[in-house]
């Protein structure tokens, strides 16, 4: 045989050797990985930090199944957030006879600033309803359910701008499949110019428990998850062979990641939300809904826009002119915490606690306007004997309302 | 379509299952089209810009050489034109196909105008001696090429500094701003067809009567968008002549993928958000947290873009095209222009060969000598994006360059102690450089410079941690590079024995692995 054949040959034996090697390799690490970060027998007990980074890329069933247990007792705190029937026991008062109950209606940014109000002013006492992250159709949606349950004066509404894409799915699971809570809400579209409702399939916590024990029932689940929910992808839902191995969960995790970049892409670009996808038309029409629901309830509405990062103050422009012109009255985080400087979040994602105060303190200004507002509307309409109370935040007042509250624009520099 | 997407994932094994199965002919007519799908698929307006650069700097080469283009090759040229700006510019390709817009029609029409001239023109061209002729033919590949590059990358950057200037003296200016969207890698294939055109003016090389392997070299897609940049004499030849491809090659060739995709994906990728956590902070940062970020941006800038050039030198090998090595272990560098001979091979031996030494080089006197590097690192800059932070970073490299050459500093130390002190200076100035290169504004580089020099009583860290693929990469990323280095040999992993090099692979997959499942970031080198 000629020397270079002979060479060539060494070389390709080499190669394969190597390529053998490194298979056997991987195949070590995935078995090791696996057993050292293993996850935990107990899902209510939060997993250590690598284990929970090997296990992101586990399938959203394998996850639900492992951290919806049989009660609440065993069943992971995500997957109990956002039910209505979460176990919460939530006041229906103000907790003192001068105080003011608040209720917020949102997800954990909503709540921060909320929270923040509330050691800010102890006469406030709050009764809060958030799901992880979630959408502003969970919160009409839980608002509709929840508004007689309660005698807020103040409705807090949290919209976040990077769930606005999220107002074309049905579930939290498939926008947050690393950690998904497992709460469902209505998918809210505009259609004929009129706002239409899909109902979930599924209400309650007990409900899901029972949809997850039964096969038939959680295939048809998934069925109407995929018919309606904008961000669903069958290889990051479904449970398999893939499961098991460390290595096939880093490459679903991946390919989920990227799944998800490529939907949001659809929705929202860096210059703002794609108008053809119609979320921003279902956003303002939902706020629109909404903040006339408050109203009709004799409450003050309190938008929350909550400008997170990556989504520059687009938010902001494009539902501030319509809350404008409803004299609803808002909060816009993007004028005193840009999205565009990271040093306003913290590594999680959440404002951090001064942006809260700031928020907070907006917050405060409005309510102390609504109750000049109401003493004011008391007294026009004692002396117009209209019998109307509140009439101030109800119709042709609208613009009175839009002068006063106007004010409390962050970008006015007249606020504290 | 980027190197690290799925799409390529795919589109590579399509594009090298039809190489192997087509004889040269085909090939090359494949790779053209798989190039034009490659960069197309980020917008395909951006396509006509090349297809007009190559038909232009084709043309002007044979004018210049031989004073002629053949009648068939000018009907050829004029209907490529044609048909790609009705094709790339005036179809719809997002919506209703057939829905052209304003714009387009004007780019068609534009077009047409200016085929319709050159055919006018070309008998006075054909007049002209042979001296006047080439001269006119290099100025009008040049102002072709640098019109567009200059129209696309500097055009509201220079419209901007002129409206500060002029508000500075307290006048008002009006805005011209255009909303202009950069063509992906414009910078690089401008400069590669540039260097063309001069090269046959020199006489270094003769031009080519082949218009589709001409637009193949234009366009070859691993290295179109960013680098490194080919010059002709070393790329022609490959497209035109047949191919062998070793098992060795493509083994290699595997290789600088897996290590282009550990450096990108596993390490630089994994590294931005710790960068992305100071400098885009927005708020007073300590200065820990200003070396910490420089740092790890020195390590994030060399693996995306060097990572990139490992890629496409593999991808390129795949096919039996062998590419010019970009990167050689820059932070080894001991003196500014080791550095130079490392760093962006492909980039800083062009501004040598086509600026640097026409100006003169190191002829001459000491300040002719200082006067050339500076404008050469200063233009150097401004290629690398229309900002001042750009040339502030020019004239940065430029003063180094010219600090060593003034200290005489210009070969390293003997012993390895004072090499290994000489390699850890140099690479604290190269940071302060990529402090410059990464800053987003001049108050930022005012403000983080202070801090470094007086801002010492706050020491606390506010960085973001980087991810655990970042962690691990880094080090095998470490270990890989003084394994390199210290055996002098890039091929140094084929020696080792199977079962090590079958590790290092998996670690490298592993790496990858960790780093796929982070969000996916562009490369930086993209938006030059």
């Amino acid at each position: 045989m000629p020397r270079s054949n002979l060479s060539t040959s060494s070389s390709k034996r080499r190669a394969l050797s190597a390529l053998a090697w490194m298979v056997l390799w991987l195949i070590v690490f995935d078995i090791a990985i696996g057993v050292l970060f293993a996850r935990q027998a107990d899902p209510t007990v939060r997993p250590g930090v690598l284990s929970q980074y090997f296990d992101y890329g586990r399938s959203i069933a394998g996850k639900v199944r492992f951290m919806v247990g049989e009660t609440d007792q065993t069943t992971a705190s995500v997957c109990i957030a956002g039910w209505p029937d979460d176990g919460v026991d939530r006041p229906t008062e103000a907790a003192s006879k001068d105080g003011t109950l608040v209720a917020v209606y949102g997800q954990s940014f909503a709540q921060r600033a909320s929270q923040t109000w509330a050691r800010q002013n102890p006469k406030l006492t709050l009764r809060i309803i958030a799901g992880p992250g979630a959408p502003l159709s969970y919160a009409y949606d839980r608002y509709l359910q929840d508004r007689h349950n309660h005698h807020a004066k103040i409705v807090v509404v949290g919209v976040l701008a990077s769930a606005i894409p999220h107002l074309d799915t049905i579930t939290a699971m498939t926008w947050n499949f690393e950690r998904p809570p497992t709460y469902m809400y209505p998918r809210y579209q505009i259609r004929n110019n009129q706002l239409t409702q899909f109902e979930p399939p599924i209400r309650t916590l007990a409900q899901f428990r029972e949809v997850l024990k039964a096969p038939l029932q959680w295939d048809d689940l998934l069925q109407k998850i995929q018919e309606h929910d904008g961000f669903y992808d069958s290889f990051v839902f479904h449970d398999n062979l893939v499961d098991r191995s460390v290595i096939g969960r880093l490459i679903r995790r991946a390919w989920g990641q990227r799944q998800q970049h490529r939907v949001n892409a659809r929705y929202h670009t860096a210059q703002g939300y794609r108008p053809e996808t119609g979320v921003i038309q279902t956003a303002q029409a939902l706020l629109t809904e909404f903040a006339q629901a408050i109203r009709n309830d004799d409450r003050t509405p309190i938008i929350l826009l909550l400008n997170d990062r990556g989504f520059d103050d687009h938010l902001y422009q494009e539902v501030a002119p319509l809350l404008r012109q409803k004299g609803i009255p808002f909060v816009s985080t993007h004028a005193y915490a840009p999205a565009k400087v990271l040093s306003n979040f913290l590594p999680d994602g959440h404002f951090i606690p001064s942006v809260d105060e700031i928020t907070a303190q907006k917050m405060q200004a409005i309510y102390e306007a609504s109750q000049a507002q109401t003493a004011y509307a008391t007294v026009t309409s004692y002396e117009h004997d209209t019998g109307h109370d509140h009439s101030v935040f109800r119709g042709t007042d609208a613009d009175l309302s839009h002068r006063q509250f106007g004010a409390y624009e962050p970008d006015d520099p007249s606020v504290p | 379509m980027a190197f690290n997407s799925i799409e390529f994932l795919i589109f590579l094994p399509v594009v090298y299952s039809l190489y192997r199965l087509l004889n040269l002919r085909w090939q090359n007519l494949m790779l053209l089209t798989a190039s034009y799908l490659f960069y197309g698929w980020w917008d395909e307006r951006f396509l006509f810009l090349i297809v007009l650069s190559t038909a232009i700097d084709y043309g002007s080469a044979l004018m210049i050489e031989e004073g002629k283009v053949p009648r068939r090759a000018r009907l050829g040229l004029s209907v490529w034109v044609l048909l790609s700006a009705i094709g790339f510019v005036g179809l719809n390709w997002q919506g209703d196909l057939l829905a052209i817009t304003p714009q387009g029609w004007w780019v068609c029409l534009g077009m047409a105008v200016v085929v319709g001239l050159a055919h006018l023109l070309y008998p006075m061209f054909c007049r002209l001696s042979p001296s006047k002729r080439r001269g006119v033919f290099l100025f009008i590949s040049m102002a072709a090429n640098l019109t567009m590059l200059g129209f696309f990358k500097y055009f509201n950057f220079f419209i901007d500094s002129a409206e500060q200037m002029v508000s500075t003296l307290g006048v008002t200016a009006s805005s011209l701003r255009l909303n202009i969207v950069l063509p992906v890698g414009i910078s690089f294939y401008t400069f590669q067809t540039m260097s063309y055109t001069i090269d046959v003016y020199q006489r270094k090389m003769k031009p080519t009567h082949r218009f589709l392997d001409f637009a193949l070299f234009v366009s070859f897609f691993p290295q179109l968008v960013a680098g490194p940049i080919e010059r002709a004499s070393h790329l022609l030849p490959r497209i035109l002549n047949p191919r062998t491809i070793t098992f060795d090659q493509s083994m290699r060739g595997l290789f600088l993928i897996l290590l282009g995709l550990f450096k990108k994906v596993g390490v630089a990728d994994s590294l931005a958000g710790s960068v992305d956590s100071i400098f885009l902070a927005g708020s007073p940062v300590g200065p820990l947290d200003i070396m910490a970020a420089t740092a790890l941006f020195a390590v994030q800038i060399y693996c995306d873009f060097s990572g990139y050039s490992d890629i496409a030198r593999g991808t390129s090998k795949l096919l039996g095209i062998d590419l010019m090595v970009n990167f050689r272990i820059p932070y080894a560098s001991a003196t500014p222009s080791e550095f130079w001979e490392r760093w962006h091979i492909s980039l800083s031996s062009w501004l040598r060969d086509y600026l640097y030494i026409p100006l003169g080089g190191s002829r001459g006197k000491p300040s002719m000598v200082y006067r050339n590097l500076m404008l050469t690192m200063l233009l150097g800059g401004l290629w690398h994006g229309a900002a001042w932070n750009f040339v502030l970073w020019g004239a940065y490299q430029g003063a180094i360059l010219c600090i060593y050459r003034a200290l005489g500093i210009t070969q390293t130390f003997q012993s390895r102690l004072g090499k290994t002190l000489q390699i850890g200076f140099f690479f604290v100035l190269t940071c302060y450089g990529w402090l410059l290169f990464r800053a987003v504004s001049f108050a930022q580089i005012l403000d983080f410079t202070q801090t470094l020099a007086m801002g010492w009583g706050d020491l606390s860290l506010s960085i973001h941690k980087p991810t655990l693929a970042g962690i691990v990469g880094l080090m095998v990323l470490l270990f890989y590079e003084l394994c390199e280095h210290g055996s002098g040999n890039t091929l140094f992993y084929r020696r080792l024995p199977s079962v090590v090099r079958g590790g290092l692979y998996a670690v490298m997959v592993f790496v990858i692995l960790l780093g796929t499942s982070n969000a996916p970031v562009q490369f930086i080198y993209f938006q030059f």
